[in-house]
This record gives structure tokens, sequence and C-alpha cells, in this order.
């Protein structure tokens, strides 16, 4: 399921992309998707992440027949762009089953 | 267990409870504590009834002073014999306790009494049976001179907060008592441990374990009841929201839906257009605010080869796409006024122009909008077109905010804990009371799209069976801290905080009903019907203040 998700991120390009900034503010941002071999999923966003927060991208797809789910990626911090945007890496998250690795707070 | 006794008396169905009732009735005490004994008449008959494992009627005589503890003795008798449920295999009791004859001696018993058990002197591995969702009830021996009693009890709960930590002591005190459950024990046990209150306490359990289960069955039944095209919600808001979404998708040619940004507009609109006669044919979404006006206009619209740099080939938009079915325009408000005009002229005329193209297309579609801004007042600043308002606005739907509805919270939750427990191939039962009131006291500004997100987020870091505050993005982790603070806030039910809001709100508009309905962010009808369910049902005059 997440495999048939993925690809269709990569096909639309537009994606809308929610979570928490690094001021804990709850925000929503369209961007565009980018994907390649080597760096893998980027988006680049005008605010500010906590290194490693979770956010979700959800694909805008226009003509799609049911709405697109949003889908959990860790953000790297990759780097400012000419425009002073902030450009992340997604990188996949998996979901923990071990209790094993339960953190105790 | 005074939470559990008497409350879930009604569970036990099978003959060792009616056993146990009959039990209880005749001798009082029995329910009582181990060391207490009983004012028993003289010549006083214990009769045990029928039941499988007893193939006659026992009688026992006995005399005035004679305690319990050989009647005791025989219902204990009685209930080894009873048959075990499948609920007793899942709790898995585990005793933790330094002494080896007590801790083989308790383990015998409780596999005696139907339960398999796990036992351990050693704490650590306690806490790892704990952690890892082996044990859902925990009997932990403590020595009360020791500088720190329960400590074992506050490592256990913040393992699981949900774990059933049972408290033995050969040193009962009152005080001991009161503490042990103030620091949230299930319960305090006096050693040599009573045998029938330790079967009784198991059983409690198991039957608020089966009761849970079925809950959640029932929960889930009415979640498919409540479920509107993937909408949930059962709040009066929302539910009239249902209703008018019903009445128009059958007629309409226009509608405009406001609401704040994630209240779920775009599955109100999917849900007009699935209603509507054109259900069958196409929808088109176009979220306006994602693009620029070139290529927002190319994507409506379309384009012809050359049309601009890069428009390599001919290519319809999004109005000839969904001809004969639906074109939905997400943040309509953002649009620009040239725009404006061009979609004016679509809504006008049914008719578009690609890029590029001088040939004008009819086009039969139905057109939904939405913003999450005030377009009246964008009209007033000439940000939006008059015009093209009125005519997108003829029927209008208000989608509430989250913190319009918090009594959807709990069925969202539900809804969004199924979604990801499929997705991410978990088995998570549900939240623990406190991440729920951390929820519910939740200002909500992303609305349900930030429930989802927190409820994803947690799926994904949770390994328990209940999702806890641990498993919460941080800034609802730190919230905690500041709500304990808060000397004026009582656990109060969302009932009683709505009854009290509306009251502070007519207060506030004089008892303008009118006034506090549009402050509220609700119909009128929606405000006299809460009035008059809380009591206070007064008639309005004509300005709209109460009498």
């Amino acid at each position: 399921m997440v495999n048939l998700e993925t690809q269709s991120l990569t096909q639309t390009g537009m994606v809308e992309v929610s979570g928490w900034d690094e001021d804990e503010v709850f925000f929503v941002e369209r961007s565009e998707l980018g994907w390649d071999e080597y760096a893998g999923k980027h988006v680049t966003l005008t605010r500010k992440l906590t290194e490693g927060s979770i956010i979700f991208v959800r694909p805008i797809q226009p003509i799609a027949l049911h709405r697109a789910n949003p889908i959990a990626y860790e953000a790297e911090f990759v780097g400012c762009s000419p425009e002073g945007n902030h450009q992340f890496r997604l990188n996949g998250v998996q979901p923990r089953h071990s209790r094993e690795n339960y953190t105790v707070n | 267990m005074a939470h559990f006794g008497s409350k879930f008396m009604g569970f036990f169905a099978s003959s060792h409870a009616c056993f146990s009732q009959h039990l209880v009735l005749k001798f009082p005490a029995l329910a009582f504590h181990a060391s207490e004994r009983v004012p028993l008449s003289k010549e006083s008959r214990l009769v045990i009834p029928d039941i499988p494992s007893f193939s006659a009627k026992a009688t026992v005589e006995h005399s005035f002073g004679t305690t319990v503890a050989s009647l005791r003795g025989m219902a204990y008798a009685t209930y080894k014999s009873v048959a075990v449920s499948s609920i007793q295999s899942s709790l898995t009791p585990c005793i933790f306790d330094d002494d080896p004859n007590e801790r083989d001696s308790l383990a015998r018993l409780i596999t005696d009494m139907g339960y398999e058990s796990v036992s351990t002197a050693d704490a650590e591995e306690a806490l790892r049976s704990i952690r890892m969702g082996r044990c859902r009830v925990v009997f932990a021996s403590t020595h009360l001179e020791t500088p720190d009693p329960f400590d074992f009890l506050d490592r256990a709960l913040r393992c699981d907060p949900g774990v059933h930590v049972m408290i033995m002591t050969a040193q009962y005190t009152l005080e001991g008592a009161l503490e042990a459950i103030r620091r949230g024990a299930a319960d305090f046990l006096p050693k040599p441990l009573d045998h029938v209150r330790l079967k009784r306490t198991l059983d409690d359990l198991a039957a608020l374990y089966d009761q849970r289960r079925r809950v959640r069955s029932l929960e889930e039944q009415l979640l498919k009841d409540l479920e509107f095209h993937g909408i949930v919600g059962k709040s009066p808001a929302m539910l009239e929201v249902f209703d008018f979404t019903r009445k128009v998708a059958r007629h309409y040619t226009n509608v405009l839906l406001v609401g704040p940004t994630g209240a779920g507009k775009e599955l109100v609109a999917r849900a007009i257009h699935q209603i509507s006669p054109v259900g069958q044919q196409r929808l088109a979404v176009c979220n306006c605010s994602a693009m620029v006006d070139t290529l927002l206009e190319s994507q409506l619209f379309g384009h012809v080869r050359g049309a601009f740099t890069g428009a390599t080939d001919t290519r319809p938009g999004l109005f000839e796409y969904a001809n004969g079915g639906t074109v939905f325009l997400d943040e309509v408000g953002e649009t620009s006024l040239p725009m404006q005009a061009k979609l004016l002229r679509v809504i006008q005329n049914r008719e578009i122009q690609r890029v590029g193209s001088p040939e004008v297309k009819q086009v039969n579609v139905r057109l939904i909008a939405a913003t999450n801004r005030d377009l009246r007042a964008e009209v007033l600043s000439g940000r939006f077109r008059e015009d093209l308002f009125y005519r997108l606005s003829s029927i209008q739907i208000r989608i509430p905010s989250l913190a319009e509805r918090l009594e959807d919270i709990p069925l969202l939750v539900q809804f969004f804990l199924k979604k990801y427990n499929d997705s991410y191939g978990k088995n998570i039962a549900g939240l623990t009371r406190r991440a729920q009131t951390v929820l519910l006291q939740h200002p909500w500004p992303g609305n349900v799209r930030e429930l989802e997100n927190v409820i994803s987020t947690a799926c994904i870091t949770a390994t328990g069976d209940f999702i806890d505050i641990s498993d919460f993005p941080e800034h609802l982790q730190h919230r905690t801290t500041r709500l304990a603070g808060d000397e004026d806030w009582r656990p109060l039910s969302l009932d009683e905080v709505r009854k009290v809001h509306i009251q502070k709100v007519l207060q506030m508009c004089n008892g303008n009903r009118l006034r506090a309905a549009q402050i509220l962010g609700i119909g009128r009808t929606s405000l006299y019907r809460y009035l008059k369910r809380d009591g206070f049902g007064v008639r309005p005059n004509a300005n709209g203040a109460a009498a």
C-alpha cells in the first residue's frame, strides 16, 4: 500500500505538506515534491522544522477517484534555497512494532 | 477494587458468579477482608446450589464465632472447578515477589483459579514483561519500611499506564493503602492473601477486559452508522452539515463550502458529488492556492500546443475533463481578480476557452467552491468579485471547526485509529484516559487534519495496546504540564462544558440568542435545542433576546 502511494507521489509532483514547525505551530503548505535516484525525495518549505520531525505529505491529484492519504516522513534539513526557503530530504518512517524499543518518558 | 467490585458484577453470567453472589448474600463478610471475623448466627446454614462441579448439595453447619476461613476454603474449592474463559487466559498475571515460597504458592493458586501467570523476583524482568504487553495485571510484593516502597509501582505505570498493579504487603496500614491507590495502584492487598478476594479481583479484571472488548465492538458498529461518505461526526453541527448536504446534493448547480482549513471541505465536496445525479460522472479537484495564475488557467481550461513555453502538446483542462460531472475549486478565495473573471464566465455562460485557442467550448459542469476566508469581507475590501461571490454563494454550507465539535473527537480518534492500525499493521485498542484528556483540551488550530496527523504519529510511535501521551508529538506532551498547573480546570464532561460555555456567551450577549448563536458558530435552531436540552427552554422574543 505504501509503495503505491509513493509511486503516485512521484507521478504528480504537487503535494500538500502538513506538520508542526520548529515553534510547534501546526502548518499546511503546498509544495512540489522532487525525487531523484540519489537524493531521494525532497520538498522545499517556507518554514523551519525541528531536525527529525515527522511531516505528512499528501499528493494533490486533481483527477484521482479518492482523496489521497497523507504519508508520514521524517524531515532532514538539507539547506536553504536562494530564495531563503528550507529544503528537506524526506526519509520514510517505519512504524515501531517491538515493545523492546519503547522509551519511557 | 472498589471501582471494579459491584460495577461489573452484572457481567458474571456464569454459574460461579451466581454461586459467589449466593455466598455473599448469606455471608456478606465473605466479600471483605481476610482478617475480619463475621458475627454469624448460632446455627447458620450455607446451602451451596447445584453447579457443574458439585454433583450434590452440600450443607455446612457451624457455630457462633467460627471464622470464615473454612467457608472461604470451600468457596475457593468450588471456584477452582469453574471453566476457564478465553479472557482469563489473556490476562496473564505477573507475580513479582522476592520470597520464593510465597511467589510459587501464589503462582500455583492463580493457576488453579484458571489464569496463566508468570512470576519473577527481578523487578527489571517484571517491568520488561509489562513493557512488552505480556501482562495486564501485576501482583507486586513490597516492604513498607524501604525508602520508597512504591518505586516499582511508579516504574510499572510509566512502562504501561494501563497495567493493573496490585500491591501486596505483610505490613498493611490504611495510610499505606491510600498512598498506593493515590499513586495509581489498582489495589492494596495484605498478606496472606484472601483467596476469595483474589479470585474476585482477577475475575473482575477479566470481566473489565471483556467489557472493553465488547464496547470496542459496539463502537465500531456505531462508527459505521455515523460515517457519512467518509466523514465522521455525531455532533449537532455535523449532523446539520450531513442533512443539508443530502438536501442540496440533488439540486445544486453551484455550492460554496466555507470553513477553516483542515475541517473537511474536500470530503464534503466529494460527498455532494457522490450523492448528486452526476455522481457516476467525473469529479476534478483543483487547489487554486497551489498554483500561479498561468498554471492555474492552463490546468482549469487546458491549452493548445505552443500557447506558452513548454506547451509541447494540446491538453484539455479540468473543466473539459469533468464535463458532465463536477469541478471542485478549493481555496477559491486565493484566486486573482483576472482569474475570477474567467471563472465567472464559466459559471454564467458554461463556456471555456483553452489557453492560446480562439475556440470557445461549451461545458456542463456543476461547481463546488471552497474557501477558508470570509468572502464577504474580501468583496468589501475589493479582493473578490461581488458578482462571482453571489453566483457561488447561492447555496452555502458552513463546515464547523474541530473546536466547535469537540464531542466528535472520540469518534474521529477511533476512525483514524482503525485507518492507521490497518496502514501500519498495528492493533492499538485506544487511548489512555490522560491521552484522551489532552486531545479534548487542545485548541486544534489545524482541525481534523491536525488530529489525523497526531493519531498517525502516535500509531507510528506506540508499541503498546494503548496510545499514551508519550506517543504524541512533543508540543502535546508539554501541554500536560501546563494543564497540570491550571487551577481552574476541572474534569467536566463535554455536555457540562458546552452548557457552561453557552450560558457565559448568553450572559455576554445580554440574553440575545441570535447574537449568541453567531458567536458560538452554530445555528439558532441548534442553540434552542441545546438550551432546551440543558433545561433553559425559554421562548425568545422577536429580536432574538430571551424573554
